[in-house]
């Protein structure tokens, strides 16, 4: 390989306490911080209908009334409704538990305690106490198991065939993603893939990769697994790798050094780093085109019981 | 700066792999690679999984323009709050 960037990064194994504590909040508080008045200003201020030069599809989202403050409520568009519902959740996801509690996680972890503090350090009380969090830490971990309307479109292939070069390049990226090595299993690659479904309620991927970690545990393991992974009898440095996973998948412009430091301080590598954020985006991807192409489980996938 | 390290450009043909890419991924404007495919550099066959990935869907077709793909990626990216 050939020579490598310097970067002051913490691989491998560079106790926290070594970093300059003061460079490390520098790099960490404006990314949460400038992120919402940018998220927020275009949706307000540059219809989508002028940008696109499409004319209006209705008068409610019709640029020649983007000024009417009359406009009735009741002619808002599912569009405007979408918008609005994702601007209320961005702000919901804004006090997401995950990065307190991993950002205070990372900063105690350090390679000299690691071992010792495996056997202290509870992960699973990640997001568990909805009093400090203050969000309700139902809608984050114990969400049903299928819930999705993709339960009655198409069969994912199926649907891809229509446009063979993604299909082939969906394929090559899930090949390249998924295959285990020794230090990043395929049955962590696989458990990540179940917990992004379960996050994003994509029934067919939840379907899917139950039957897949079949292959190395039981369908009562994979049930506790799926109904609450912080409770499951994973060791921690599984519970960290879900962790980040699911601060990736919720609230991915929150991420920091501190979430990839507390990857490192339970054992994973920079190679490993860059493949579970792959194996996330993946999958974060990966649902998103069964659930907005409306792909049905396939009958042989549930022996032809009703999902 | 990434919390990983990446291979500088000028170090790309003394890997067999990434040499092989490099075409694929420089940009040509400015006959650099961007961060967000040099992040990859540690794993030559993940940045051509996702290289072909992203120009299959990016590639503008008459029915779906570059100009809308690019519109919908920025829309994304603000709601991810992404700032790359």
């Amino acid at each position: 390989m050939s020579a490598t960037d310097t970067h002051d990064g913490f691989w491998p194994n560079v106790a926290a306490s070594s970093r300059p504590a003061a460079a490390i909040e520098a790099r960490a508080q404006p990314i949460a911080l400038e992120a919402e008045p940018i998220a927020a200003e275009p949706v307000a201020t540059e219809p989508v209908p002028i940008a696109l030069g499409e004319p209006a599809a209705s008068p409610a989202i019709d640029a020649s009334s983007a000024d009417d403050a009359t406009v009735d409520a009741a002619a808002v568009t599912p569009l405007e409704a979408a918008v609005v519902a994702a601007d209320e959740r961005a702000e919901a996801q804004a006090v997401a538990p995950a990065t307190d509690v991993i950002t205070d996680l990372a900063a105690e972890l350090d390679e000299d305690q690691r071992v010792a503090m495996e056997d202290v350090i509870d992960l699973g009380d990640f997001g568990a106490d909805p009093i400090e969090t203050g969000v309700d830490t139902a809608q984050l971990h114990h969400l049903p198991i299928v819930e999705s309307a993709s339960l009655g479109g198409g069969n994912l292939d199926a649907v891809r065939a229509a446009h063979p070069r993604t299909l082939a390049a969906h394929r090559e990226l899930e090949a390249a993603v998924m295959t285990g090595t020794d230090s990043f299993s395929e049955f962590d690659r696989t458990l990540i893939g179940l917990i992004v479904a379960i996050e994003n309620r994509s029934g067919y991927w939840q379907v899917h990769l139950r039957r897949r970690l079949e292959r190395w545990t039981t369908v009562e393991e994979i049930n506790a697994l799926a109904q609450d992974w912080t409770k499951a009898g994973l060791a921690v440095r599984e519970r960290a790798m879900l962790a980040f996973a699911v601060k990736l998948t919720l609230v991915p412009g929150q991420m920091n050094e501190q979430d990839a430091q507390l990857l490192n301080s339970v054992g994973f590598d920079e190679l490993d780093l860059l493949e579970i954020v792959d194996v996330i985006a993946y999958w974060g991807f990966a649902t998103r085109v069964a659930e907005g192409l409306g792909v049905f489980v396939e009958p042989w996938m549930t022996d032809g019981e009703p999902v | 700066m990434a919390h990983i390290a990446t291979v500088p450009d000028e170090d790309w043909s003394d890997d067999a792999a990434l040499a092989e890419l490099y075409g694929q991924v420089v940009d040509p404007t400015y006959g650099r690679v961007d961060n967000i495919m040099s992040i990859h550099s540690l794993n030559p066959r993940g940045l051509a999984a996702h290289q072909g990935l992203y120009s299959s869907a990016m590639a503008g077709t008459a029915s779906l323009r570059k100009v809308e793909r690019e519109l919908i990626a920025l829309v994304v990216s603000l709601e991810n709050h992404c700032h790359y």
